[in-house]
């Protein structure tokens, strides 16, 4: 295995890869190569008599023969140093010495706010760390992060100051609102690894930063100005039918701004002007009978990012329920279903059974009604599994409970989610992703089917079945948000695209996530606007609408322009990174005393 | 040997002819010597001497003068010309050196035809070849390899000759012993030394071993002190073929085998071997 060599210092010069030393055995086996060529190269002439004799050397002992210094010898050995000069890496000590800056750039969409003097906080910055990379040695390193939910290296970890300029230079805000946490503690973690302390960071945004940590610096080149935009926007499905609600934020002074609501490109509403602060707008004309709605905020703004959302007709999530169940039990069922929205009843079932039998249907979820035999009635306290979907909300104060399981004879692989006593009176079993929940009581003694825990105890699996369908909970998500779907049951793992993949500079990729046991799948803020894909073994399956949402994201008024500074940190030992010109020169130089060295070899035979 | 330049040489030898020492030379021929003799062409007039051939006094100038004068006439000479050419490997030092000497051969047997005289070659490398028919498909045919034959015997030569050795002259014996062998009865013996600009002055291309075309090999550092040295020894050696050729022509006659045959005819006429032509100068 290679040993591994850091720098190597020699005073006032540095060898950064000492391994490259090895380069100077070319000079003895050049040397060699001339000593040994002096005694064997023929050479013809005539008139050998008229040469002089070779000078005599002693007859015996150390004899010791010069090595002719041609041109070509010393042009070889020229290479020679050159190439290793190049290999080595050879340079003053004073280009491995030198700060290493860490700056965050806030990414956040509201740094494109058109200011007063017709620029942005963003292109303010662009100026201002212009300046500043500028008045930094060339020897110095910088890594320029783009704040975000997953913060990006824009250029480094330890890039020159000239790469950063060229990154910097290419910067515009692009992500929705997101905290800076996580940018700065990348920030400090990378220039940690040099050796810089914390006040090497430096934050630059649109406004000092509330909670920025001690000792890192910061640039604010915000300005105050009155904005709006939409802070959520819901497209909801219910019994009462299609209709959007939007939430609309001001900031600073209010401006009366409509909601224009557009589907195929076509305005189908419009709002009232809104009258500043915190507006919930809901409209429901026009919406419905398309998969597809537009909402735009009209009027003058200064910052256009929040002014529109795009937002998805959301899926009805049926649940088909069965029921499978004495004549005297029905109707109790029955009774608690009624009042529940989007399920269906019919006799075959592909989600719910609900019966007194245990039987097993592939993809169909089973709540058996199943009283124990002989047992003794229970009346509390009753300990309910608090935080399982199933045992949501359930409060069993006042309940008479009748036909409870004894825990010995629960079966092995069951989970218990309401007990009292020695008895189980609810339990869950999994089977794949099926689920069998046995409900161990009699609904018709006892004061069960009377009680509030009833209703709502069935509403929680009916729940946590429409939870369970394949497809996604919400088409329309803002971007700091996570969002659960559900795959198929015949898929493990779904595919997720960004609205601009596989174009050149996207800010996201393609992502392949993994589906729980019960196919399961939570995805992190996306942290992208727009429409991403879901696919399926490479087939389009949803389509997840993404909208930079979020009243901060909007907030400019707060904006100002500061400068919190902090002692000039020491110098660190960087990484050096050799210049165009330091990679040529050696190499240059090589090639040349090695094309002069053949050129005099040849021209002297 | 590769072919010469044929138009260069018929150029050049419009241009030149051969010089003649008539002194050194005995018969009768076309061209007017240097001495005495037969011809109808009036030299001067000398006293009488006994012995003297009385069909050669001057009758008018006893009668006027009582004295006995002997009219003389210029001697009307036919050289003869013996060309000895090196053949040697280090001949093939350059191709400019063989080109050099190719042609400068053919110079020299064309000016002696065009003076109505037959020009003798001698090829000679380790063995002498003399060649005394179509010199052209001989000097065609050789090649230059093996050791220097310069000191190897040669046979019967034409006595009162004009010899011309077109060598580099690069014989360890020095020049001495080849022109005691070739000045034999020789009306006039040069030598028209071809050298490559390597030869005159070698690279100092540090430690190599040296192999001699004609054989042997050195180890030696050539260094600047190594040339220095081997310029002194070049020196010397042609100094001695200076001194063994006093006093027989022209003498050792230096030519760089990277010149053009313009050039080195140059030489030739300022060393004495070739003369311009009347009215050509």
């Amino acid at each position: 295995m290679m040993l591994a060599l850091g720098p190597l210092s020699l005073g006032p010069l540095v060898i950064a890869a000492p391994w490259g030393l090895l380069g100077l055995l070319m000079v003895p086996a050049i040397l060699a190569i001339h000593w040994f060529r002096r005694r064997s190269p023929p050479r013809s002439v005539t008139g050998l008599f008229l040469y002089p004799p070779p000078v005599p050397s002693a007859a015996s002992g150390r004899r010791r023969e010069r090595i002719v210094a041609s041109t070509s010898l010393w042009l070889e050995l020229l290479a020679a140093l050159a190439l290793t000069w190049w290999l080595a890496d050879v340079h003053p000590a004073a280009d491995q010495r030198g700060r290493h800056v860490g700056i965050v750039l806030d990414d956040r969409l509201r740094l494109t706010a058109r200011l007063p003097a017709g620029d942005s906080a963003a292109a303010r910055l662009r100026v201002r760390l212009g300046e500043m990379l500028a008045g930094l040695r060339p020897a110095d390193r910088v890594t320029l992060i783009a704040s975000g939910a997953v913060p990006r290296v824009l250029a480094g970890p330890a890039a020159t100051p000239d790469q950063a300029r060229t990154a910097l230079a290419r910067w515009v805000p692009q992500a929705p609102w997101h905290e800076l946490d996580a940018g700065l503690a990348l920030a400090l973690q990378i220039t940690a690894q040099s050796g810089a302390t914390a006040t090497d960071v430096l934050l630059a945004s649109d406004r000092v930063a509330p909670d920025l940590p001690a000792g890192v610096a910061c640039v604010a080149a915000g300005e105050p100005v009155a904005a709006s935009g939409f802070a959520d926007a819901r497209w909801l499905r219910d019994e009462a039918g299609d209709r959007l609600v939007v939430r609309v934020v001001a900031s600073g002074a209010p401006a009366p701004r409509r909601i224009e609501i557009r589907r195929r490109g076509h305005v189908v509403q419009t709002s009232a002007p809104t009258v500043g602060g915190t507006s919930i707008i809901e409209l429901a004309s026009g919406v419905g009978d398309t998969d597809e709605i537009t909402a735009t905020l009209v009027g003058e703004d200064p910052l256009p990012a929040d002014d529109q959302v795009i937002l998805r007709r959301p899926e009805r999530r049926i649940v088909r329920i069965a029921l499978a169940l004495p004549p005297a039990i029905q109707p109790v069922v029955e009774r608690a279903l009624r009042g529940l929205p989007g399920l269906t009843l019919n006799g075959v079932s592909n989600d719910l059974l609900i019966t007194g039998d245990e039987v097993t249907t592939p993809g169909t979820w089973l709540l058996r009604i199943a009283p124990a035999a002989g047992s003794d009635a229970v009346l509390g306290p009753f300990l309910i599994r608090r935080g399982h979907p199933l045992a949501s909300d359930l409060d069993g104060t006042g309940l008479l409970w009748l036909g409870g399981l004894p825990q010995d004879r629960l079966p092995v692989d069951a989970e218990p989610l309401i007990s009292a006593g020695t008895q189980v009176l609810l339990a869950e079993r999994r089977r794949g992703r099926d689920r069998l929940v046995t409900l161990y009581a009699d609904p018709m003694t006892g004061t069960l089917a009377q009680h509030p825990l009833w209703p709502a105890l069935i509403a929680n699996v009916v729940a946590a079945r429409r939870a369970a369908l394949p497809g996604l909970s919400e088409p329309n998500r803002s971007a700091n948000q996570t969002t659960y779907l559900v795959l198929p049951p015949t898929a493990t793992a779904v595919e997720v695209c960004p609205p601009d993949a596989g174009s050149e500079g996207s800010a996201s990729t393609t992502t392949v996530f993994s589906a729980d046991a019960d196919g399961g799948v939570l995805l992190p803020p996306l942290g992208q606007a727009g429409a991403w894909q879901v696919k399926l073994a490479g087939a389009p399956w949803q389509t997840l609408q993404v909208n930079a949402l979020d009243e901060r994201l909007g907030d400019v008024a707060g904006a100002e322009t500061r400068e919190i500074t902090v002692d000039t940190p020491a110098e660190v030992a960087v990484e050096r990174r050799r210049s165009p010109a330091e990679r040529l020169i050696p190499l240059v130089l090589a090639a040349l005393a090695a094309a002069l060295a053949c050129w005099f070899w040849a021209r002297g035979r | 040997m590769p072919a010469w330049d044929e138009a260069a040489v018929a150029g050049a030898a419009t241009r030149v002819r051969l010089s003649v020492d008539a002194r050194r030379r005995s018969g009768q021929g076309a061209r007017l010597g240097r001495g005495s003799g037969a011809s109808l062409e009036f030299q001067d007039h000398r006293a009488y001497e006994p012995g003297d051939d009385l069909r050669h006094l001057d009758w008018s100038v006893y009668a006027r003068t009582d004295q006995l004068v002997l009219r003389r006439h210029r001697q009307e000479v036919s050289p003869r010309l013996e060309i000895f050419v090196d053949e040697s490997a280090s001949m093939a030092a350059s191709p400019a050196k063989v080109a050099l000497a190719t042609a400068i051969t053919a110079l020299i047997a064309t000016l002696a035809e065009a003076d109505g005289v037959r020009p003798r070659l001698w090829l000679y490398a380790a063995e002498v070849r003399r060649i005394d028919s179509d010199w052209r498909a001989a000097l065609r045919a050789v090649t230059v390899a093996g050791a220097a034959g310069l000191e190897a015997p040669v046979g019967e030569l034409l006595p009162g000759a004009q010899r011309i050795l077109i060598s580099d002259g690069l014989c360890p014996g020095g020049g001495a012993a080849v022109v005691r062998r070739l000045g034999a009865g020789a009306g006039r013996v040069c030598l028209l030394q071809i050298l490559t600009p390597e030869e005159l002055t070698p690279l100092a291309v540090g430690a190599a071993r040296l192999e001699d075309r004609e054989g042997g090999h050195l180890d030696l550092v050539l260094d600047a002190a190594a040339v220095t040295a081997y310029r002194a020894r070049l020196q010397r050696h042609q100094d001695e073929w200076r001194a063994a050729l006093a006093g027989r022509g022209a003498g050792l006659v230096g030519l760089r085998a990277d010149e053009s045959l313009a050039e080195a005819v140059r030489r030739l006429i300022a060393a004495g071997v070739v003369e311009h032509r009347a009215g050509r100068a």
